[in-house]
């Protein structure tokens, strides 16, 4: 039980703090555990022979687990920082429950206990009384939430405990999920194995289980973080030897920024990860390939009350990750500001190959390439989702609106709604077309966005000669908002038939600054159908 | 077996002190992993884990420093075993 003094007081801060220094550890025990790899495969150098290649396998064998504790440090700093963000809503219903007392006349004593402000004269006793009530349930709501949290946080500490105590024991699994198997039917497997397999298959095959739609959110996270600074190394190695050996020069020079590009990005994704204030981050994939690809969740998905996934466009990749991290953090911030009680998970979904010039970005190639990994992951989100589902929303901004619509018109989305900002069309030309009901298609477009002017090429010609006819002597030359764009219907038209919310005129990439009705707008569509009769 | 045997007592000796040094970081590593909050269960099994896992780490940190002992004890035995076959064979003459 959680009294009313106890939450007053609790500080959802030091419970954050206690976890980045968990995550601390872990980092530093899967540094150690990295030497002793290290030393296990020099041992051999200098001893050759039974007793040389013993003391090889003896060595590595010492590894195993540290490499169990380090995951364990992880999921303790995972449990901690959700019992922070549970206080903090907590504390927030709590809140909200004082301040609604006074204006209806109800005294709160220490214990929490309320009843009708009898100083106040001429007062309806009955309705003082029924207020009295209404804020005393909304406190024992606050107290019960907390202490629900309480419990649910002590409980999975007892678990890492008893793990702990045994050493953290791993055992390889008895099934495999089939190849390409569908998210539900990998969360069905993953659910059917022991602790022991799960954590075997994190410590051994991190990239496997950190890329597999329909594994929990926690579990990819752990194996996710476990890779990061080896990925980091392979780049700096990979510089290394371009460097040295790549021919021509100017060869060398473009792989090296490239490589430095993909460096700049996994450090400013391990920052995120190492932030001790705020919501929690959840890596759920990152690829150095290519431009390098990335999928990080602002909070955990698996538990929020709604799940927001944001699919940038153009110039969009690893080494230009904080843009897009800051956009996801800023979504994460409002919708928890508009409703303090809901629990909102924002995430960056980069997991394609974002068009990096215009004549990439001519083509819709990129957007259906995207388009089953998109549709799979919004899956995979579903199925690993605890309790009820979440209120789903998919957002695209610019070429990754094109890549929402493409994904949802040609797989299909779980999601509740879609919302694009800044598109130039999304493949089709009515929001009908997108596989939910229009009223839950969204998009807006600022009054300065030259997105909106962006018309197929092949139209110029017929605009002008429209132009021309209107006022053969002074034909309006000048450009205009197209209802057709480059991929499509404006889907800002009311003629696309979703529905149009507007923001102010700060171009093509203002849609996250804080001072922008649109992110309102975005924040209030992610907080489920509550909140959108305050959509503008 | 192939027969090939190698041993560099000194590398070995290397590899022994690495894993002194491994040993030792394990066995001071982590701290303010507890939060003073009696009040709260959470806070009772964080600090009911965190002593579990200094006990693991302590545990293991022995392990890392017996293997470098057995190193080293394995550098000190081929090097001994080398003295006593000079011995021997000088004794032969």
């Amino acid at each position: 039980m959680v009294t009313y003094a106890q939450l007053w007081r609790a500080d959802p801060g030091v419970w954050r703090a206690a976890g980045a220094a968990w995550n601390r550890s872990a980092v530093g025990v899967g540094q150690r555990a990295g030497e002793l790899g290290v030393v296990a495969s020099r041992v051999a150098d200098g001893w050759r022979g039974a007793a040389g290649s013993a003391a090889r396998d003896h060595v590595r064998a010492l590894r195993e687990p540290l490499d169990a504790a380090r995951l364990a440090f992880v999921e303790t700093d995972q449990v901690l920082s959700d019992f922070a963000s549970a206080l903090t809503r907590a504390r927030g219903m709590l809140a909200a429950a004082v301040a609604a007392a006074a204006p209806a006349h109800v005294e709160i004593d220490r214990a929490g206990r309320t009843a009708p402000d009898v100083t106040v004269t001429g007062i309806d006793r009955a309705a003082a009384l029924h207020a009295a009530d209404r804020v005393g349930a909304a406190i024992g709501a606050a107290l019960d939430a907390a202490a629900a949290a309480d419990r649910a946080a002590a409980e999975h500490l007892g678990r890492l405990g008893a793990a702990a105590a045994e050493g953290w024991p791993t055992t390889p699994p008895r099934s495999r999920v089939p190849v390409g198997a569908p998210p539900v039917v990998v969360r069905h497997w993953w659910a059917g194995l022991s602790e022991a397999e799960r954590r075997w298959l994190i410590v051994h095959e991190p990239a496997y289980v950190g890329r597999l739609d329909g594994v929990p959110v926690a579990a990819r996270d752990q194996a996710n973080r476990s890779l990061l600074a080896e990925q980091r190394a392979a780049l700096v190695r990979e510089r290394a030897a371009a460097v040295r050996t790549a021919m021509p020069r100017n060869a060398a020079v473009a792989a090296s920024i490239r490589l430095v590009g993909l460096m700049s990005g996994i450090d400013g994704v391990d920052a995120r990860l190492s932030t001790p204030s705020g919501e929690r981050a959840y890596l759920l994939s990152l690829v150095t390939a290519g431009d390098g690809r990335v999928v990080l969740a602002v909070g955990d998905p698996d538990r929020a009350d709604n799940v927001l996934t944001y699919v940038p466009g153009m110039t969009a990749d690893l080494g230009a990750v904080r843009d897009d991290l800051g956009r996801t953090e800023a979504l994460a911030s409002r919708a928890a500001a508009l409703d303090p009680a809901q629990r909102t998970s924002t995430v960056l979904w980069l997991d394609y190959d974002a068009p990096s010039f215009l004549n990439e970005a001519m083509f819709a190639g990129r957007a259906h390439e995207a388009g089953p990994a998109l549709h799979r992951f919004a899956e995979g989100l579903r199925a690993t989702h605890d309790g009820p589902p979440a209120q789903q929303v998919v957002l695209g901004h610019s070429y990754g609106a094109l890549t929402v619509g493409t994904a949802a018109r040609e797989q299909g989305l779980a999601a509740n709604d879609l919302i694009f900002v800044g598109a130039p069309g999304v493949g089709t030309d009515h929001a009908a077309a997108l596989g939910l009901p229009p009223a839950h298609v969204w998009s807006s477009t600022a009054a300065n966005d030259p997105i909106a002017y962006l018309a197929p090429g092949w139209k110029e010609p017929f605009i002008r000669i429209g132009a021309e006819l209107s006022n053969p002597f002074w034909p309006d030359l000048r450009p205009h908002t197209n209802e057709e764009l480059w991929f499509g219907h404006n889907p800002s038209n009311p003629e696309f038939g979703g529905r149009v919310f507007t923001g102010d005129p700060h171009g093509h990439s203002g849609y996250w600054r804080a001072d922008n009705d649109a992110l309102d707008d975005i924040a209030r569509i992610a907080l489920g159908p509550e909140h959108h009769r305050e959509i503008q | 077996m192939d027969g090939d045997l190698r041993v560099d007592p000194n590398l070995l000796r290397d590899r022994a002190a690495e894993l002194s040094l491994v040993a030792r970081a394990l066995a001071t590593g982590g701290a303010d992993l507890c939060v003073a909050a009696p009040a709260w269960s959470a806070g009772v099994g964080l600090a009911g884990l965190a002593s579990v896992v200094s006990s693991a780490l302590g545990s293991a940190a022995a392990r890392v420093a017996h293997s470098g002992d057995l190193l080293r004890s394995a550098a000190t035995g081929y090097e001994d075993a080398d003295r006593r076959a000079a011995v021997r064979l000088h004794r032969v003459g």
